[in-house]
């Protein structure tokens, strides 16, 4: 199960651009071989804090463009979502974005090793299309699905590595936390959890 | 007649049976239409690329909640989609033990764990490290043929120990995994708790094991009976101390990806327990259904 965890999710930020008029496969390719040459990229060599904040930026850039956070956001919170006020549910719609990059791109940084991407097929049903990669690590190749819908453009809703659907894991937290709590609280607690992944992000990558 | 014969006679039996697979899967993919796939192909484990296609012609996928079309258009969320988040709850009776294992092993995972598999990586080539994982990956090979069998799996049990032959006897005894290269040899992996969800068993109360982690009732008993049915006990005529060694061996050996896996899982979550949790059961049953 080496690395293939977190380079797996860590592709879903592997994109960018606005895809319009691309196929459902171009739209993952195209930004994901963008953040390649990013992180392969000799002006970040050696990461300083400062710079790897830099690459960081440069990543989040690419990768933002690709994702419908609104229904992810939407689709993760499920039958609570009325329960948000229209002020709450934009909020944290902006928080949960943060989440899912503040995480994943810092584990695309710290283990990006020239992994191999192949892009293998794409299914299209009206308008919505699933997304074939397979990516290489170590010995075996891990496939993992994309999502996607058309909205002006293809865009990701969903990612399964391994066949475990990331929106499901997250919706399994958030449904239990706000049987509970409310959503205030949950926004309180995104932010404190975003903020201590920015702070880890200041320590040198080893 | 020693045991160990015996094992490679069966094993002999299903070279046949993997031949037969080969054949099959080629005269499959001959009318494929899809020019992607064809060149790709070669490169990978067909199975994957299989369940792909099938998962999106399965009309199922199509009504599932997240495809679903009143949920996309901002209505108000469908009967459908309230009764999907709650079947997918895992059923877990005796959370707050379940909790207070969770928060043991999270501790042994830092304090332990982690600074022993830092250490292990040091001292050890990372070829050494694939090699002794590919070694053990092999040793359990005849493991899964017999599980494929269980399952009725015929084809899939001839690949399993085609790779088994190739990997013994080309790959230095599995320490090279030269049976990657043929896709045909290459089967989903199937283990005794798959088994046993095959056979309509579902996958009972989620347990957390101190040390080990996420599992089910069911895939617990699976391990057990593993320990128990694995052929390579038999062949060799180990005892269960020399087994308890060897599994021991091998489980340091995979210490560092665990760690890795677990410390990405811990950081990604809102909670932890939650996360693992979901993650352990998706993943288990996305395995039982190939």
């Amino acid at each position: 199960m080496i690395k293939k965890f977190f380079f797996a999710i860590a592709l879903i930020f592997i994109f960018s651009l606005n895809c319009y008029a691309l196929s459902p496969l171009e739209s993952i390719k195209k930004p994901t071989e963008n953040i390649i040459s990013i992180l392969k990229s000799d002006k970040y060599k050696t990461l300083t804090p400062d710079l790897r904040e830099e690459q960081w930026n440069e990543i989040w850039n690419v990768v933002k463009d690709s994702f419908d956070f609104k229904i992810i956001s939407r689709l993760a919170i499920g039958k609570y979502w009325n329960s948000f006020s229209s002020d709450e549910q934009i909020e944290f719609q902006k928080l949960f974005a943060e989440l899912l990059a503040n995480t994943y791109i810092n584990k695309v940084q710290e283990n990006f090793k020239n992994q191999q991407v192949t892009y293998i097929d794409e299914k299209i049903a009206q308008n919505k299309a699933e997304v074939l990669v397979h990516v290489a690590l170590e010995n075996k190749p891990v496939p993992i699905i994309y999502r996607m819908l058309d909205n002006n453009g293809w865009l990701i809703f969903d990612v399964k590595i391994e066949g475990m659907s990331m929106i499901k894991n997250y919706r399994s937290q958030f449904d239990e936390y706000l049987f509970k709590k409310s959503p205030k609280d949950l926004i309180t607690a995104l932010q404190s959890k975003i903020s201590q992944l920015r702070e880890e992000r200041k320590k040198p990558v080893n | 007649m020693p045991k160990s014969q015996y094992i490679f006679i069966c094993f002999f039996i299903l070279i046949y049976y993997s031949f037969s697979y080969a054949d099959d899967v080629n005269n499959k993919f001959s009318g494929y239409e899809n020019s992607l796939i064809e060149k790709k192909e070669a490169q990978y484990n067909n199975e994957d690329i299989n369940n792909f296609n099938k998962d999106l012609l399965d009309e199922e996928i199509l009504e599932d909640d997240f495809l679903n079309d009143s949920l996309i258009n901002d209505d108000l969320l469908s009967d459908k989609d309230l009764s999907d988040s709650l079947s997918n709850k895992a059923y877990d009776p005796i959370e707050p033990i379940n909790r207070a294992f969770f928060y043991f092993n999270d501790k042994v995972y830092i304090y332990v764990f982690t600074p022993v598999s830092k250490g292990y990586v040091k001292i050890t080539p990372k070829f050494a490290r694939i090699g002794i994982n590919n070694f053990f990956s092999n040793l359990a090979s005849p493991l899964r043929v017999l599980n494929n069998l269980l399952q009725g799996k015929i084809k899939n049990a001839g690949a399993e120990s085609g790779k088994f032959f190739v990997n013994t006897f080309l790959g230095f005894l599995g320490f090279i995994d030269s049976a990657r290269v043929f896709e045909k040899l290459n089967p989903p992996k199937e283990d005794l708790g798959q088994t046993f969800g095959k056979w309509g068993i579902g996958q009972g109360p989620y347990l957390v094991i101190p040390f080990l982690g996420p599992s089910t009732l069911r895939d617990s008993a699976g391990m057990v009976g593993e320990f128990y049915i694995d052929p390579v006990f038999y062949a060799y005529d180990l005892n269960s101390r020399e087994k308890l060694i060897m599994d021991g061996t091998k489980n340091i050996n995979s210490l560092p990806s665990r760690m890795d896996l677990y410390k990405t899982l811990k950081d990604s979550a809102l909670d932890p327990y939650t996360a693992a949790k979901n993650a352990y059961i998706q993943i288990r049953e996305e395995q039982t259904k190939k």
